[in-house]
């Protein structure tokens, strides 16, 4: 009896080794593994709003336009369009051999559904863009749309800002006429027209996709894609060193990527992408000392932004914040390298103070102000501390708040309950992301001016930049709205933070170079062949 | 035995609705609004739009009124809407609770046999090599974080040795979703979650014991010439192991939050982690759905180590 026991136990423990580690390479099917953060909230153009509901959706469902390598819009749907010489019509012709997943042809109808029902009431996005300007659609034979605009907007073709993904996802008009858009089923099993067609969603675990036959594009290189979903950090990157992801797009830690390449096979890199991420902190400028400019001013000429790079983001996890705009392939047309914020001088901060009527008082202090932030955000407790150390340096007195992330979006967008607050605003890719510091957006909403900065020469300019279709007199505006938003110091622009991404050698051919690629990687894989392995 | 029962399930009902009450007016009291989360928001968004959503949810009316939909659909079996995931909570519940079922018990049963086994052997063997190992792992087993138990595991088990996967859990696209995956998969989340209980279980069942060897009866036995195995194992062990019952049922509620910890450590998508993403989102119907079943849960784990003393002791009876 024992001897059988024990046999049977070395038996369990040889299967166990055997067994060893996953198969991916060896399966029946070229199955690409991708490792995302959490659960989309949907597979549908219906409140896409986060990078994984984009990574997932945008394989599944095509929309009139992509980007190319350059960010230029890419046909997609539309095989080709034509602008009105006053910019109001858009009029985009669709290829004619698209069909959705279950082989039904796509058609203008869809496409005009799908923009006006879905695409403008529900996603921010679209909302601020397109949809802010699209009058009407018509739909003259089956695959001709026109758009007819309220007014120009440069960014109409902008693959991030315009009638890209973002804001013309297809779906089928039968499935969701006549329904509840967002509860409507096809939500969650999905019949789109992008190259892979949904197969299976077992939420918190993964999401497949296969192959799509029918596609009206380039034939995707991959029989399969699986997303892995693992909200972990730790947990993520783990399974990517073994091997059991092959690419991790964003939300690679920035403290693993030095340790991830000394590995063999893999490539991980920091990256830009069209909205980059600008790490802010605000001033509520309702309360004192933050009504005045000159106190602004000499808060942010306190602050030593470099020494938060280095420190909290390892050197190449960030860049120095300079102004709201950062400075990426995707802003660079539209950048004003002569927009920036005070540089970090102490000595310059105190006498600033000390002149705008803040001495130093008996208490050793200045004024007491606190510093509310997300624990979402696993850098920004570093950060503030940092920033009470600069301050303290100029007898200003910082109390670091942290709160929970719903907390915080209530005490810095809804109640404007703070002084200061770090915020991680979306900073691109064109013009009208400004919007941000624009006096109509001062209102209880989430990630809108809730620092209360209002500035007439702002907001005119903006809204005259939003609708001026001469380029060269655009970027005259926007080069002024800059400087603006850099010298009226609503916020101190504290530090451009980058993405890392992950992936294995060879997943994707020859690895491209070119910033731009990197953030469409996972739609330009539908277009680059695998490496053999 | 079946009025007892009856008896402490009617008793359950009141406790229910008062954990119910409790925590729905802590939920709605705390800061964070569902609203922000739903929409994201941003430049383009009028707060005509989050007024839609916000009576979309419900959350236009009074709490009061709140509360009265929500048990009113509650007697009814239904548990509520989740907006964000557009899915009833009933559904979702369902979906994932095999999963967390099947860690929390799997890693309580690892726990407690693993711990009485290490117990029994440290108790009959005091100051001993095998005692000396028992204290050590439960000095060890209590001390670590349980995350941080699980990445060790990760790093060790399966990054250097390639035994096991790093986490999820078996799909037939990836590795296949036979018995031999399951174990694979299930061992170290198993381990990770029960050391903690081990560590508990094993410390009281070595004190419970010493003090049942210490007794007249167990003299008796062994005057009588029994074998030393027939002592402990058919005399002193049913005794010993009672105090070992009331810790595990005890702490059974413990393992639900440890199961978020390790859900969350090794990708499973169970309860835990929904539960973690849900107070993050601030989705109150999910998380009144949780609080019902984990509540029933302790409460009818509690039922159960009740039970199984008068199981195990057959002097306990019940009236």
């Amino acid at each position: 009896m024992r001897g059988l026991t024990i046999g049977l136990l070395i038996l369990l423990a040889g299967v166990l080794f055997v067994s060893g580690g996953p198969v991916y390479g060896q399966a029946e099917k070229r199955t690409l593994v991708v490792g995302i953060t959490a659960d989309p909230r949907n597979i549908s153009p219906v409140s896409a709003c986060t990078y994984h509901d984009w990574v997932v959706g945008h394989h599944v469902y095509s929309s009139l336009i992509q980007a190319d390598e350059d960010f230029q819009p890419f046909p997609d749907l539309a095989e080709s369009w034509e602008i009105s010489k006053d910019k109001m019509t858009y009029t985009f012709r669709l290829k004619r051999n698209a069909t959705f997943h279950d082989r039904t042809p796509i058609t203008s109808e869809d496409v005009a559904f799908s923009v006006m029902k879905l695409n403008i009431p529900h996603g921010s996005i679209c909302q601020r863009g397109p949809g802010s300007v699209i009058k009407s659609v018509e739909t003259p034979d089956k695959h001709t749309v026109v758009f007819r605009l309220s007014g120009p907007l440069p960014e109409f073709l902008n693959p991030h800002d315009g009638v890209g993904p973002h804001c013309s996802g297809v779906v089928k008009k039968s499935l969701y006429d006549g329904t509840d858009v967002l509860t409507n089923p096809y939500n969650f099993k999905p019949v789109g027209s992008g190259p892979y067609k949904f197969v299976e969603w077992v939420r918190g675990s993964h999401i497949v996709l296969e192959r799509y036959e029918g596609y009206h594009g380039p034939r995707p290189p991959y029989d399969r894609i699986v997303f892995r979903i693992i909200g972990d950090p730790v947990a993520r990157t783990l399974a990517f060193e073994k091997g059991e992801i092959h690419w991790v797009p964003f939300e690679t830690p920035a403290s693993e990527v030095a340790r991830l390449n000394k590995l063999p096979g893999n490539v991980v890199f920091f990256h830009g992408a069209p909205c980059g991420t600008m790490v802010e902190l605000g001033f509520n400028m309702r309360k004192d000392p933050f009504k005045s400019k000159a106190a602004r001013k000499a808060l942010t000429a306190a602050i030593n932004k470099e020494k938060t790079v280095n420190l909290v983001y390892f050197g190449d996890g960030a860049e120095v914040g300079v102004q709201h705009v950062a400075l990426t392939p995707f802003s660079k047309w539209w950048h004003n390298p002569n927009a920036k914020q005070i540089e970090f001088n102490p000595a310059q901060a105190a006498k600033m103070l000390d002149e705008a009527g803040y001495p130093v008082k008996r208490d050793g202090w200045r004024f007491r102000i606190n510093l509310k932030h997300s624990t979402a955000y696993y850098e920004q407790v570093k950060i503030a501390e940092l920033i009470k150390d600069d301050l303290k340096k100029i007898h200003v007195d910082l109390e670091i708040i942290s709160l929970d992330h719903a907390a915080w979006h209530d005490h810095a967008f809804k109640n404007w309950d703070f002084d200061t607050t770090l915020i991680p605003f979306c900073s691109g890719p064109t013009p009208p992301t400004l919007r941000r510091f624009h006096g109509t957006n001062v209102k209880p909403i989430s990630w809108a001016n809730c620092m209360g900065f209002a500035n007439k020469e702002f907001d005119d300019l903006f809204d005259a930049m939003i609708s001026e279709t001469d380029a060269p007199k655009r970027l005259k505006l926007g080069y002024r709205l800059q400087e603006i938003a850099a010298d009226e110091q609503p916020v101190v622009y504290v530090a451009h933070r980058l993405q890392a991404s992950a992936m294995k050698k060879g997943i994707f051919g020859d690895l491209p170079n070119d910033v731009t690629t990197l953030f469409y990687l996972w739609r330009h894989i539908d277009r680059v062949k695998p490496a053999s392995r | 035995m079946s009025a007892y029962i009856l008896r402490r399930i009617l008793g359950a009902i009141p406790l229910i609705f008062l954990v119910l009450v409790i925590n729905f007016l802590i939920l709605h009291l705390a800061p964070g609004d569902p609203v922000f989360f739903f929409i994201q928001g941003g430049a383009g968004t009028t707060e005509e739009y989050v007024a839609q959503i916000r009576q979309m949810l419900g959350l236009d009316r009074s709490l009061g009124e709140q509360f009265l939909i929500f048990m009113k659909n509650l007697v009814q079996g239904d548990l509520g809407y989740s907006h964000f995931y557009q899915r009833p909570v009933f559904d979702l519940i369902i979906e994932r609770l095999p999963i967390t079922f099947l860690l929390v018990i799997l890693s309580t049963i690892f726990a407690s046999v693993a711990g009485i086994i290490l117990g029994t052997f440290a108790g009959t063997k005091p100051y001993s090599a095998v005692d000396h190992i028992n204290t050590s792992v439960a000095v060890f087993g209590y001390s670590i974080p349980t995350f941080w138990l699980g990445q060790l595991l990760i790093i060790g088990l399966s990054i250097h040795l390639d035994i096991f996967p790093t986490g999820g859990i078996p799909s037939r696209f990836t590795g296949g979703v036979g018995i031999i995956e399951w174990i694979r998969h299930l061992i170290l989340p198993v381990i990770s979650l029960g050391f903690v209980q081990l560590a508990l279980a094993a410390r009281v069942m070595r004190a419970s014991t010493l003090e049942i060897l210490g007794m007249d009866y167990i003299l008796t036995a062994r005057a009588k010439g029994l074998k030393e195995s027939v002592v402990i194992f058919k005399h002193a062990l049913r005794n010993a192991v009672l105090p070992v019952l009331t810790v595990t049922s005890v702490n059974f509620a413990f393992q639900f939050t440890g199961a978020l910890i390790i859900e969350t450590v090794y990708s499973w998508p169970g309860l835990g982690r929904m539960m973690f993403e849900s107070v993050f989102r601030r989705d109150y119907p999910i998380l009144m759905g949780l609080l019902i079943v984990s509540s029933i849960a302790v409460i009818v784990v509690n039922l159960i180590a009740d039970l199984l003393y008068g199981y195990v002791d057959p002097r306990i009876v019940y009236d």
